[in-house]
Protein backbone atom coordinates (compact mmCIF):
# COMPACT_ATOMS: atom_id res chain seq x y z
CA UNK A 1 0.00 0.00 0.00
CA UNK A 2 1.66 3.48 -1.41
CA UNK A 3 1.89 5.93 1.15
CA UNK A 4 -0.12 8.37 -1.03
CA UNK A 5 -3.12 6.75 -1.12
CA UNK A 6 -5.90 7.73 1.30
CA UNK A 7 -6.02 6.25 4.45
CA UNK A 8 -9.13 3.55 4.26
CA UNK A 9 -11.33 5.32 7.07
CA UNK A 10 -11.72 8.77 4.64
CA UNK A 11 -12.41 6.28 1.27
CA UNK A 12 -15.33 4.61 3.70
CA UNK A 13 -16.44 8.21 4.62
CA UNK A 14 -16.60 9.24 0.80
CA UNK A 15 -17.88 6.20 -0.68
CA UNK A 16 -20.80 7.12 1.85
CA UNK A 17 -21.31 10.74 0.64
CA UNK A 18 -19.79 11.01 -2.89
CA UNK A 19 -18.84 8.48 -5.65
CA UNK A 20 -15.42 6.73 -3.90
CA UNK A 21 -17.07 3.52 -3.75
CA UNK A 22 -14.55 2.52 -7.25
CA UNK A 23 -11.42 3.27 -5.39
CA UNK A 24 -12.96 1.17 -2.36
CA UNK A 25 -13.60 -1.78 -4.19
CA UNK A 26 -10.05 -1.55 -6.03
CA UNK A 27 -8.59 -1.34 -2.65
CA UNK A 28 -10.28 -4.76 -1.69
CA UNK A 29 -10.27 -6.57 -5.08
CA UNK A 30 -7.20 -8.39 -4.78
CA UNK A 31 -7.75 -9.65 -1.59
CA UNK A 32 -11.17 -10.73 -2.75
CA UNK A 33 -10.35 -12.44 -5.59
CA UNK A 34 -7.41 -14.21 -3.90
CA UNK A 35 -10.41 -15.57 -1.37
CA UNK A 36 -12.69 -16.67 -3.97
CA UNK A 37 -10.32 -17.90 -6.08
CA UNK A 38 -8.72 -20.55 -2.82
CA UNK A 39 -12.39 -20.58 -2.27
CA UNK A 40 -13.80 -21.86 -5.47
CA UNK A 41 -10.46 -23.22 -6.76
CA UNK A 42 -11.48 -22.10 -10.34
CA UNK A 43 -10.66 -19.16 -11.80
CA UNK A 44 -13.42 -17.92 -13.84
CA UNK A 45 -15.75 -18.68 -10.86
CA UNK A 46 -14.06 -17.05 -8.59
CA UNK A 47 -14.57 -13.92 -10.65
CA UNK A 48 -17.81 -14.56 -11.35
CA UNK A 49 -17.87 -14.63 -7.07
CA UNK A 50 -15.98 -11.31 -7.20
CA UNK A 51 -18.12 -9.63 -9.34
CA UNK A 52 -21.28 -10.50 -7.32
CA UNK A 53 -19.92 -10.04 -3.94
CA UNK A 54 -19.03 -6.27 -5.76
CA UNK A 55 -22.72 -5.98 -6.64
CA UNK A 56 -23.49 -6.87 -3.25
CA UNK A 57 -21.56 -4.41 -1.22
CA UNK A 58 -22.21 -1.52 -3.37
CA UNK A 59 -26.46 -2.23 -3.02
CA UNK A 60 -25.70 -2.61 0.59
CA UNK A 61 -23.19 -0.27 1.36
CA UNK A 62 -25.21 2.28 3.34
CA UNK A 63 -25.77 -0.59 5.40
CA UNK A 64 -22.90 -1.29 6.35
CA UNK A 65 -21.43 -0.08 10.07
CA UNK A 66 -17.75 -0.21 9.70
CA UNK A 67 -16.18 -1.28 13.61
CA UNK A 68 -14.73 1.52 15.60
CA UNK A 69 -11.01 1.50 14.76
CA UNK A 70 -10.83 -0.69 12.38
CA UNK A 71 -12.97 0.42 9.54
CA UNK A 72 -10.37 -1.87 7.26
CA UNK A 73 -10.40 -5.24 8.35
CA UNK A 74 -13.97 -5.28 9.41
CA UNK A 75 -14.54 -4.17 5.75
CA UNK A 76 -12.66 -6.79 4.87
CA UNK A 77 -14.39 -9.68 6.92
CA UNK A 78 -17.67 -7.95 5.69
CA UNK A 79 -16.98 -8.52 2.04
CA UNK A 80 -15.62 -12.18 3.05
CA UNK A 81 -18.82 -12.95 4.48
CA UNK A 82 -20.71 -11.75 1.10
CA UNK A 83 -18.35 -14.02 -0.97
CA UNK A 84 -19.33 -16.96 0.96
CA UNK A 85 -23.23 -16.29 0.52
CA UNK A 86 -22.38 -15.76 -2.77
CA UNK A 87 -20.60 -18.93 -3.47
CA UNK A 88 -23.07 -20.78 -1.57
CA UNK A 89 -26.33 -19.49 -3.64
CA UNK A 90 -24.19 -20.29 -6.75
CA UNK A 91 -23.33 -23.82 -5.67
CA UNK A 92 -27.14 -24.47 -4.20
CA UNK A 93 -28.15 -23.15 -8.03
CA UNK A 94 -25.89 -25.30 -9.66
CA UNK A 95 -23.99 -28.87 -9.54
CA UNK A 96 -20.54 -27.01 -11.48
CA UNK A 97 -18.15 -28.76 -10.01
CA UNK A 98 -14.22 -27.74 -10.56
CA UNK A 99 -12.43 -29.60 -13.04
CA UNK A 100 -8.69 -30.43 -11.91
CA UNK A 101 -7.26 -29.02 -15.09
CA UNK A 102 -8.47 -25.41 -14.13
CA UNK A 103 -5.74 -25.01 -11.31
CA UNK A 104 -5.70 -21.24 -11.17
CA UNK A 105 -2.75 -19.41 -12.52
CA UNK A 106 -0.09 -19.33 -9.87
CA UNK A 107 1.98 -16.81 -11.45
CA UNK A 108 -1.26 -14.85 -10.76
CA UNK A 109 -1.23 -15.45 -6.95
CA UNK A 110 2.19 -14.40 -5.56
CA UNK A 111 2.43 -11.39 -4.19
CA UNK A 112 3.84 -8.03 -5.32
CA UNK A 113 6.87 -8.23 -3.04
CA UNK A 114 7.70 -12.08 -5.04
CA UNK A 115 7.97 -9.77 -8.03
CA UNK A 116 11.57 -9.66 -7.83
CA UNK A 117 13.04 -12.89 -6.80
CA UNK A 118 14.51 -14.94 -9.75
CA UNK A 119 12.71 -16.86 -12.83
CA UNK A 120 14.05 -20.30 -10.70
CA UNK A 121 12.64 -19.16 -6.86
CA UNK A 122 9.18 -18.18 -8.43
CA UNK A 123 9.06 -21.62 -10.47
CA UNK A 124 9.90 -23.36 -7.25
CA UNK A 125 6.91 -21.34 -4.94
CA UNK A 126 4.66 -21.76 -8.02
CA UNK A 127 5.26 -25.41 -7.57
CA UNK A 128 5.01 -25.61 -3.92
CA UNK A 129 1.56 -22.95 -4.20
CA UNK A 130 0.56 -25.77 -6.86
CA UNK A 131 0.80 -28.07 -4.05
CA UNK A 132 -1.20 -26.16 -1.63
CA UNK A 133 -3.73 -25.67 -3.97
CA UNK A 134 -4.03 -29.33 -4.45
CA UNK A 135 -4.53 -30.08 -1.04
CA UNK A 136 -6.82 -27.64 -0.07
CA UNK A 137 -9.08 -29.15 -3.10
CA UNK A 138 -9.55 -32.45 -0.57
CA UNK A 139 -11.97 -30.35 1.34
CA UNK A 140 -15.57 -30.02 0.24
CA UNK A 141 -16.36 -25.92 -0.72
CA UNK A 142 -18.53 -26.15 3.18
CA UNK A 143 -15.25 -27.02 4.36
CA UNK A 144 -12.72 -24.86 2.99
CA UNK A 145 -15.21 -21.92 3.09
CA UNK A 146 -15.37 -22.54 6.79
CA UNK A 147 -11.36 -23.20 7.13
CA UNK A 148 -10.11 -20.41 5.24
CA UNK A 149 -12.70 -17.76 7.21
CA UNK A 150 -11.18 -19.45 10.40
CA UNK A 151 -7.58 -19.44 9.24
CA UNK A 152 -7.11 -16.50 7.20
CA UNK A 153 -9.32 -14.16 8.71
CA UNK A 154 -10.06 -15.11 12.43
CA UNK A 155 -13.60 -15.67 12.47
CA UNK A 156 -15.55 -16.74 15.40
CA UNK A 157 -17.33 -19.90 15.35
CA UNK A 158 -20.89 -18.10 15.30
CA UNK A 159 -19.41 -15.10 12.76
CA UNK A 160 -18.84 -18.73 10.60
CA UNK A 161 -21.77 -20.35 10.87
CA UNK A 162 -23.73 -17.10 10.02
CA UNK A 163 -21.87 -16.61 6.73
CA UNK A 164 -22.21 -20.25 5.87
CA UNK A 165 -26.15 -20.34 7.35
CA UNK A 166 -25.14 -23.49 10.16
CA UNK A 167 -25.32 -23.56 13.88
CA UNK A 168 -22.08 -22.91 15.38
CA UNK A 169 -21.37 -26.00 16.13
CA UNK A 170 -21.57 -27.29 12.94
CA UNK A 171 -19.20 -24.62 11.76
CA UNK A 172 -16.29 -25.83 14.61
CA UNK A 173 -16.91 -29.18 13.24
CA UNK A 174 -16.46 -27.77 9.72
CA UNK A 175 -13.07 -26.38 10.50
CA UNK A 176 -12.13 -29.22 13.24
CA UNK A 177 -12.29 -31.66 9.88
CA UNK A 178 -10.92 -29.22 7.25
CA UNK A 179 -7.94 -28.62 9.53
CA UNK A 180 -7.06 -32.62 10.05
CA UNK A 181 -7.84 -33.27 6.39
CA UNK A 182 -5.60 -30.69 5.67
CA UNK A 183 -2.80 -31.36 7.65
CA UNK A 184 -3.54 -35.45 6.16
CA UNK A 185 -3.09 -33.84 3.02
CA UNK A 186 -0.01 -32.08 3.30
CA UNK A 187 1.15 -34.90 5.56
CA UNK A 188 0.77 -37.46 2.47
CA UNK A 189 2.23 -35.14 0.31
CA UNK A 190 5.62 -34.85 2.76
CA UNK A 191 5.22 -30.64 3.36
CA UNK A 192 4.79 -31.39 6.96
CA UNK B 1 -3.71 -38.93 33.01
CA UNK B 2 -1.84 -39.89 30.60
CA UNK B 3 -4.62 -42.66 30.20
CA UNK B 4 -7.30 -39.89 29.33
CA UNK B 5 -8.63 -39.92 26.17
CA UNK B 6 -7.06 -38.41 23.42
CA UNK B 7 -8.29 -34.69 23.69
CA UNK B 8 -8.55 -34.57 19.73
CA UNK B 9 -10.73 -31.66 19.61
CA UNK B 10 -9.16 -29.36 22.23
CA UNK B 11 -6.13 -29.96 20.41
CA UNK B 12 -7.22 -29.18 17.42
CA UNK B 13 -9.07 -25.62 18.63
CA UNK B 14 -5.63 -25.39 20.45
CA UNK B 15 -3.49 -25.64 17.06
CA UNK B 16 -5.85 -23.67 14.86
CA UNK B 17 -6.13 -21.01 17.42
CA UNK B 18 -6.40 -17.49 15.78
CA UNK B 19 -4.18 -15.79 18.24
CA UNK B 20 -1.64 -18.26 17.77
CA UNK B 21 -1.13 -18.92 21.72
CA UNK B 22 -0.65 -22.98 21.41
CA UNK B 23 -0.63 -25.03 23.89
CA UNK B 24 -1.27 -22.08 26.31
CA UNK B 25 -4.74 -21.89 25.49
CA UNK B 26 -5.13 -25.65 26.77
CA UNK B 27 -6.40 -26.66 29.72
CA UNK B 28 -4.10 -27.63 32.51
CA UNK B 29 -5.21 -31.51 32.40
CA UNK B 30 -5.11 -31.42 28.79
CA UNK B 31 -1.42 -29.53 28.81
CA UNK B 32 -0.50 -32.16 31.32
CA UNK B 33 -1.83 -35.14 28.86
CA UNK B 34 0.03 -33.38 26.06
CA UNK B 35 3.03 -33.61 27.74
CA UNK B 36 2.88 -37.09 28.61
CA UNK B 37 1.53 -38.54 25.76
CA UNK B 38 4.17 -38.69 22.56
CA UNK B 39 1.37 -39.29 20.05
CA UNK B 40 -0.33 -36.13 21.19
CA UNK B 41 2.45 -34.05 20.82
CA UNK B 42 3.24 -35.29 17.51
CA UNK B 43 -0.13 -34.85 16.47
CA UNK B 44 -0.41 -31.21 17.84
CA UNK B 45 2.94 -30.49 16.43
CA UNK B 46 1.71 -31.41 13.23
CA UNK B 47 -1.33 -29.71 13.00
CA UNK B 48 0.66 -26.35 14.06
CA UNK B 49 2.66 -27.02 11.31
CA UNK B 50 0.05 -27.69 8.70
CA UNK B 51 -1.79 -23.96 10.26
CA UNK B 52 1.95 -22.38 9.11
CA UNK B 53 1.95 -23.85 5.68
CA UNK B 54 -1.90 -22.66 5.77
CA UNK B 55 -1.12 -19.44 6.61
CA UNK B 56 1.95 -19.27 3.62
CA UNK B 57 -0.62 -19.03 1.20
CA UNK B 58 -0.49 -15.74 -0.19
CA UNK B 59 -3.94 -13.62 0.39
CA UNK B 60 -4.00 -11.50 -2.24
CA UNK B 61 -4.49 -12.63 -5.53
CA UNK B 62 -1.85 -10.28 -8.15
CA UNK B 63 -3.81 -8.26 -10.47
CA UNK B 64 -2.85 -4.71 -11.85
CA UNK B 65 -4.56 -1.67 -11.54
CA UNK B 66 -5.90 -1.80 -14.74
CA UNK B 67 -7.44 -5.33 -14.15
CA UNK B 68 -8.84 -4.53 -10.46
CA UNK B 69 -10.43 -1.36 -12.55
CA UNK B 70 -12.22 -3.10 -15.04
CA UNK B 71 -13.66 -5.27 -12.74
CA UNK B 72 -14.94 -2.81 -10.40
CA UNK B 73 -15.94 -0.28 -13.07
CA UNK B 74 -17.96 -3.67 -14.38
CA UNK B 75 -19.92 -4.23 -11.18
CA UNK B 76 -20.57 -0.80 -10.41
CA UNK B 77 -22.48 -0.49 -14.01
CA UNK B 78 -24.39 -4.01 -13.01
CA UNK B 79 -25.32 -2.45 -9.70
CA UNK B 80 -26.19 1.12 -11.27
CA UNK B 81 -28.33 -0.70 -14.03
CA UNK B 82 -30.16 -2.99 -11.28
CA UNK B 83 -31.01 0.05 -9.17
CA UNK B 84 -32.53 1.99 -11.33
CA UNK B 85 -34.90 -0.30 -13.20
CA UNK B 86 -37.77 -0.36 -9.86
CA UNK B 87 -38.61 -3.47 -11.39
CA UNK B 88 -37.18 -7.15 -12.15
CA UNK B 89 -36.76 -8.30 -15.51
CA UNK B 90 -39.01 -11.66 -14.07
CA UNK B 91 -41.20 -9.52 -12.66
CA UNK B 92 -41.83 -7.72 -15.55
CA UNK B 93 -41.91 -10.74 -17.99
CA UNK B 94 -44.52 -11.83 -15.65
CA UNK B 95 -46.97 -9.12 -15.71
CA UNK B 96 -46.60 -8.39 -19.88
CA UNK B 97 -47.51 -12.73 -20.23
CA UNK B 98 -50.45 -12.00 -17.69
CA UNK B 99 -51.57 -8.94 -19.68
CA UNK B 100 -51.25 -10.73 -23.26
CA UNK B 101 -53.27 -13.30 -21.56
CA UNK B 102 -56.09 -11.53 -19.84
CA UNK B 103 -55.97 -9.97 -23.89
CA UNK B 104 -55.98 -12.60 -25.74
CA UNK B 105 -58.85 -14.46 -23.65
CA UNK B 106 -61.01 -10.95 -24.21
CA UNK B 107 -60.34 -11.22 -27.42
CA UNK B 108 -61.27 -14.75 -27.84
CA UNK B 109 -64.87 -14.22 -25.39
CA UNK B 110 -65.58 -11.19 -27.92
CA UNK B 111 -65.30 -13.53 -30.92
CA UNK B 112 -67.54 -16.28 -29.17
CA UNK B 113 -69.89 -14.32 -27.64
CA UNK B 114 -70.27 -11.48 -30.32
CA UNK B 115 -69.64 -7.98 -29.17
CA UNK B 116 -72.79 -7.16 -27.60
CA UNK B 117 -72.75 -11.16 -25.61
CA UNK B 118 -69.53 -10.12 -24.77
CA UNK B 119 -70.53 -6.67 -23.34
CA UNK B 120 -73.55 -8.49 -21.58
CA UNK B 121 -70.66 -10.89 -20.03
CA UNK B 122 -68.86 -8.08 -18.81
CA UNK B 123 -71.93 -5.82 -17.39
CA UNK B 124 -72.89 -9.08 -15.60
CA UNK B 125 -69.71 -10.26 -14.10
CA UNK B 126 -69.12 -6.31 -12.78
CA UNK B 127 -72.66 -6.19 -11.28
CA UNK B 128 -72.08 -9.32 -9.89
CA UNK B 129 -68.64 -8.83 -8.26
CA UNK B 130 -69.70 -6.76 -5.08
CA UNK B 131 -71.90 -9.85 -4.46
CA UNK B 132 -69.73 -12.57 -5.16
CA UNK B 133 -67.21 -10.97 -2.88
CA UNK B 134 -69.83 -10.91 -0.53
CA UNK B 135 -70.43 -14.59 -0.66
CA UNK B 136 -67.15 -15.67 -0.61
CA UNK B 137 -66.44 -13.06 2.65
CA UNK B 138 -69.87 -14.79 4.37
CA UNK B 139 -68.63 -18.92 3.28
CA UNK B 140 -65.22 -18.22 4.71
CA UNK B 141 -66.91 -16.75 7.97
CA UNK B 142 -69.32 -19.19 8.24
CA UNK B 143 -66.64 -22.30 7.82
CA UNK B 144 -64.31 -20.58 10.64
CA UNK B 145 -67.19 -20.48 12.99
CA UNK B 146 -68.05 -24.25 12.31
CA UNK B 147 -64.42 -24.78 12.80
CA UNK B 148 -64.48 -23.26 16.07
CA UNK B 149 -67.66 -25.10 17.48
CA UNK B 150 -66.10 -28.25 16.43
CA UNK B 151 -63.51 -27.64 18.84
Amino acid sequence: MGSSEPAFEDLFRASQSAGAVEALLSRVYPALLGYATRLTLDKDLAEDVCQETMIRIITNLKRFRPAAGRAESSFRAWAVTIATNVYRDMLRKSSRTVPVEQVPDDANLLPASRRSETAEEIALESIRQEALFDALRVLSGQQRAAFMMRTYYGFTYREIGEACGCPEGTAKSRVHSAALAFRDELEKRGML
Amino acid sequence: MENMRHPLDELIEAAWDVSDAGAGTLTAPVREHLEACAECRRFFAELRSARLVALSIPLEAKVTREESGAAVKQAIQVAVAAASSGVSTDEKIGFATMALGLLGLQTLLVIVLKPAGFLILEGLLNWMAPFTFYAIFRASRRSAEREEGSA
